[in-house]
């Protein structure tokens, strides 16, 4: 029947704070949805479940697992320790297992004693027997109880950690896939009869030995090859277990290049992004820098020479200036006239002409005599001596002041109608260094979730990632070393075995009898079935490793469907020292790198899934799979096709997804979120849905998650 | 995995028709429950059972030697 | 009278402001260069400011006269006014205008220099009286809308407002 969890609540447990009332998530089978943005409860969420099922937490201060105890204070509610004087902290996992009803409650009693914190831990468990509730008291019962939830052998594939721990799940250790292999295939009975064998086998072989030496106490000869015989099978045992030795130090070190292999992918990705960043803050200074000094430019553009900006609207100004000059220039000219009253008709003479008339005594004009010193006489002489110069009537003479101001706004005639055109492009150009500076600087804020997303926080830094360099130059050369040591010694052991048998031969030869030979073919027979036993277990094995690959890759294939970028195949593959290796092909059979922690973490899931799906034996998993935030690498696309194969797979899941969550929306789902919803109420998906909100607080020092449920 | 289960596996193995020549039709015949003609098919099923029930190794040693005086 | 007489008479002189504007017309220049920014904009020298002000009251067709009893402070000698350029384009909008106060062109032209001392006298008034009107109506928007004066382009939109 295996196990279904019906709830998880929380008290005054990080962001849930208040009662396990006010903080309930009821589960059902299928896919149950947690939908959080970060710092909205999701890790803290996972936390609880670690806390019960391994007495860990996550701390992501120090970005590993801590034990919880060492921790009680960073998990209890902030909100409780600064209101209250004493409260209780604590998670329940509620649950169903073959029928039978358990609840699972940590509970650590928090008492204030002057500026510190006294705390207590309490473990509760109830078992609900014919609707009572009985407390479950034995310690090892608890125990039991406990590892009911989720086997402890299964416990690192119903798990998914989420995206910032940098260390993959091993699958490739001895304590990885092949023990989960062996527990899958219910073999571990199998595996006891082999060691039983191979005890067999060497007592067979030493009650041989003892025979032989004792019918040949006296044989001088034999007693020699007996000896030797003895001394190369010591050595030949020694060297095996060193053998072992060797094989669990190849082991190690390739479990810790792999890891190294993520941490270094992610330490080149941190890099990248910390690059991105520190040229996308330049050009954002530089741009800041620019649009700032545009903007203090403004008062020069005002009254700047070529397009003065205060002078808009006020062109016609000059045309008038220039009508008023023209004007004065008129009035002026008027002026003159009227002031100077010496007319002479039209067409008056010439000054020779003149100068004739005086003499004639004439005037030639009118044709009257003009008598020498008469007044008509005089007048003419008076118009011939007239000064040639006009007699300066005016007393001032502002003519050049007027010029001069012509002079200097004339050039402003052409440039004030582009004023309103200048002002626009100028506006223009701070809209588009605004709009530049705010697209870079959402730019900038990829790359930093980006950078956070490879494991980034400001104590990384270039120091520890050299590290991480060369402690995988040293597990490299570690691997090269132990493979070498190993094949050093299995070839002695071939040496010192074909030394052996040599003996044997010479042995057999110099003496031998019915009873003795009988108890050589008990020590042969014996040895054979070991083999026997060890080769059939072998054989198993490869069989599931086969069917188990054949899964995943189903799997894998339904994960990565609809992904631009082919994912390739996996491949597992037994290793010399017994770990099961997996991975990833592309088409040719050739090892596909540089794939993205996204595809590594497909491969995960997906050898998880199919180690779940797998029917081997009568094994069945059927305990909840329980996973935070693994979709950070991945598009639409994965959420989508995970969400189709989870349900087949596990009875029961509860992912803790921020993917769906959009702040600004009504419901804080967003589109994906709202889409996944539908086909839950429509029952396309089976399970529950929630999200987890805060509520706007002014304070946001008491951060405190509340949750809704769309969907039961 | 089961004790019969376990036999019916190490049936499969080649050994037994190659070094202890049992030809493959007799061992197809082969029970776990019944009484077998061939010794190493009844060591075997005695180490299996042997396990099975908590038999420590010396006593299913003793037992084999039994089998093999036996014969 | 010639030219360059005349205009030594208008260069001469130091338009004046009225007292409740200093604090104003201080908040919205900054001496010296058009640099340091603070939370508004800033014109560059406080003449800038007065040729400012002196738009936007010629713009809205006001005038704020300084009465005799009003306390006024004297702003710099007008001939060092800067940008030249834009100054002698004040200078000719008011000579447009001479006309309206009372003086016509070819009058001055004859005009004693007594009466010239009055022409200019009436000149420099004039210009004050559009400045103050000036100042009147920007103190009212640093009042009732000051959050515009954290715009960098408020100056501009003033004018805009004004030039429609």
């Amino acid at each position: 029947m295996g196990t279904i969890i019906k709830s998880i609540s929380f008290q005054n447990f990080y962001n849930y704070y208040g009662s396990f009332d006010e903080n309930t998530y009821y589960f059902k089978e299928g896919i149950n949805i947690i939908n959080a943005d970060n710092n909205m409860g999701k890790s803290k969420f996972y936390n609880g479940i670690l806390w019960i099922l391994k007495d860990k937490v996550y701390d992501s201060d120090l970005k590993r697992m801590v034990s919880a105890s060492s921790s009680f204070q960073k998990m209890a509610s902030g909100k409780a320790i600064n209101e209250k004087n004493n409260f209780d902290m604590g998670v329940n996992i509620s649950f169903i297992e073959n029928d039978n009803k358990y609840s699972v409650t940590k509970i650590v009693q928090f008492n204030k004693e002057g500026k510190s914190w006294k705390t207590n831990e309490k473990l509760e468990i109830m078992q609900t027997i014919e609707n009572r509730d009985i407390p479950v008291l034995d310690v090892a019962d608890k125990e039991k109880i406990i590892k009911k939830i989720i086997s402890p052998e299964l416990i690192n594939y119903a798990l998914l950690q989420g995206e910032s721990i940098e260390e993959l799940v091993d699958l490739s250790s001895h304590k990885g896939l092949s023990s989960t292999i062996e527990v899958l295939a219910g073999i571990k009975n199998l595996i006891e009869i082999c060691e039983i064998s191979k005890d067999l086998s060497r007592k067979a072989k030493k009650l041989s030995n003892d025979k032989e030496r004792e019918f040949n106490a006296t044989n001088n000869k034999v007693n020699e090859l007996i000896q030797e015989r003895e001394l190369l099978e010591d050595r030949i045992e020694n060297t095996l277990a060193q053998i072992e030795t060797y094989k669990t130090e190849l082991s190690e070190a390739k479990k810790k290049k792999e890891t190294l292999e993520a941490i270094l992918l992610n330490a080149k990705n941190r890099e990248k992004f910390r690059e991105i960043r520190r040229t996308l803050e330049n050009e954002i200074n530089q741009l800041k820098e620019k649009k700032n000094n545009m903007e203090k430019n403004i008062t020069f553009m005002l009254f700047s020479e070529n397009c003065p900006w205060i002078l808009m609207g006020l062109e016609d100004q000059i045309t008038l200036f220039d009508k008023r000059r023209q004007e004065l220039t008129a009035d002026i000219a008027t002026q003159k006239a009227i002031d100077n009253p010496i007319k002479l008709p039209e067409g008056s003479p010439d000054i020779p002409s003149l100068q004739r008339m005086l003499q004639t005594e004439k005037c030639e004009v009118c044709g009257r005599p003009a008598p020498k010193d008469s007044e008509f006489w005089k007048h003419i002489k008076m118009v011939m001596e007239r000064p040639t110069s006009e007699k300066k009537l005016n007393k001032n003479d502002f003519n050049s002041f007027y010029s001069s101001i012509q002079t200097t706004v004339g050039a402003f005639s052409l440039s004030i109608p582009k004023i309103a055109q200048s002002i626009k492009e100028y506006r223009e150009e701070i809209d588009k260094l605004e709009d530049l500076i705010l697209q870079k600087e959402e730019e900038k804020e990829n790359a930093k979730l980006e950078f956070l997303n490879a494991g980034g926080s400001e104590t990384n830094s270039d120091i520890t990632d050299k590290r991480y360099i060369s402690d995988y130059t040293l597990a490299e050369k570690t691997i090269e070393k132990k493979d070498k040591d190993i094949r050093k010694a299995e070839k002695l052991i071939k040496n010192w075995s074909a030394r052996l048998r040599q003996i044997e031969e010479e042995i057999k030869n110099i003496s031998t009898n019915s009873e003795i030979e009988r108890y050589r073919q008990f020590k042969k027979t014996m040895l054979n079935v070991e083999h026997i036993f060890h080769n059939t277990k072998e054989r198993i094995f490869d069989e599931i490793l086969k069917s188990l690959e054949e899964n995943a890759n189903i799997k894998y294939a339904e994960l990565t469907q609809g992904n631009l970028s082919l994912g390739g195949k996996l491949n597992f593959s037994k290793q010399a020292d017994g770990t099961v290796q997996v991975s990833i092909k592309n088409v040719n059979d050739g090892e596909l790198t540089g794939l993205g922690t996204g595809f590594q973490r497909m491969k995960q899931l997906s050898i998880i899934m199919a180690i779940i799906s797998s029917k081997i034996g009568n094994q069945r998993f059927d305990y909840p799979f329980i996973s935070d935030a693994p979709f950070s690498e991945f598009g639409d696309n994965f959420i989508n096709n995970f969400f189709k194969v989870a349900p087949n797979v596990f009875t029961q899941s509860i992912i803790l997804i921020k993917e769906l969550y959009d702040s600004t929306s009504e419901n804080y789902l967003n589109d994906l979120g709202n889409k996944i919803l539908k086909r839950m109420e429509n029952g396309e998906i089976p399970g529950t849905f929630y999200v987890n909100y805060i509520e706007e607080q002014a304070d946001t020092t008491n951060l405190v998650t509340k949750n809704k449920c769309y969907k039961e | 995995m089961t004790s019969e289960e376990i036999f019916n596996e190490v049936l499969k193995s080649p050994e037994l028709q190659e070094i202890f020549q049992i030809p493959k039709e007799d061992l197809e015949q082969e029970n776990f429950f019944t009484k077998s003609e061939y010794r190493i098919i009844e060591i075997i099923k005695t180490i299996i059972s042997g396990q099975e029930n908590y038999k420590s190794k010396e006593q299913i040693f003793q037992n084999i030697q039994k089998l093999i005086m036996q014969l | 009278m010639d030219s360059s007489q005349l205009r030594d008479l208008i260069g001469q002189k130091r338009p004046r402001y009225k007292e409740q504007y200093r604090s104003l017309i201080e908040s919205i220049s900054k001496k010296g260069d058009a640099s340091g920014k603070g939370n508004f904009s800033s014109f560059g020298a406080f003449y800038q400011t007065y040729m400012y002000a002196f738009i936007i009251g010629y713009k809205l067709g006001e005038q704020n006269f300084i009465k005799p009893n009003e306390k006024s402070n004297d702003f710099f000698v007008f001939s060092q006014w800067n940008p030249t350029s834009i100054r002698d384009y004040i200078v000719m909008l008011l000579l447009n205008k001479s006309e309206d106060f009372g003086f016509k062109w070819i009058e001055l032209e004859n005009a004693s220099s007594e009466a010239i001392d009055a022409f200019v006298a009436e000149f420099i008034r004039q210009l004050e009286g559009y400045a103050n009107a000036g100042f009147e109506y920007l103190q009212k928007k640093w009042y009732y809308e000051n959050m515009k004066f954290h715009n960098p382009f408020v100056f501009v939109n003033i004018l805009e407002e004004l030039s429609i």
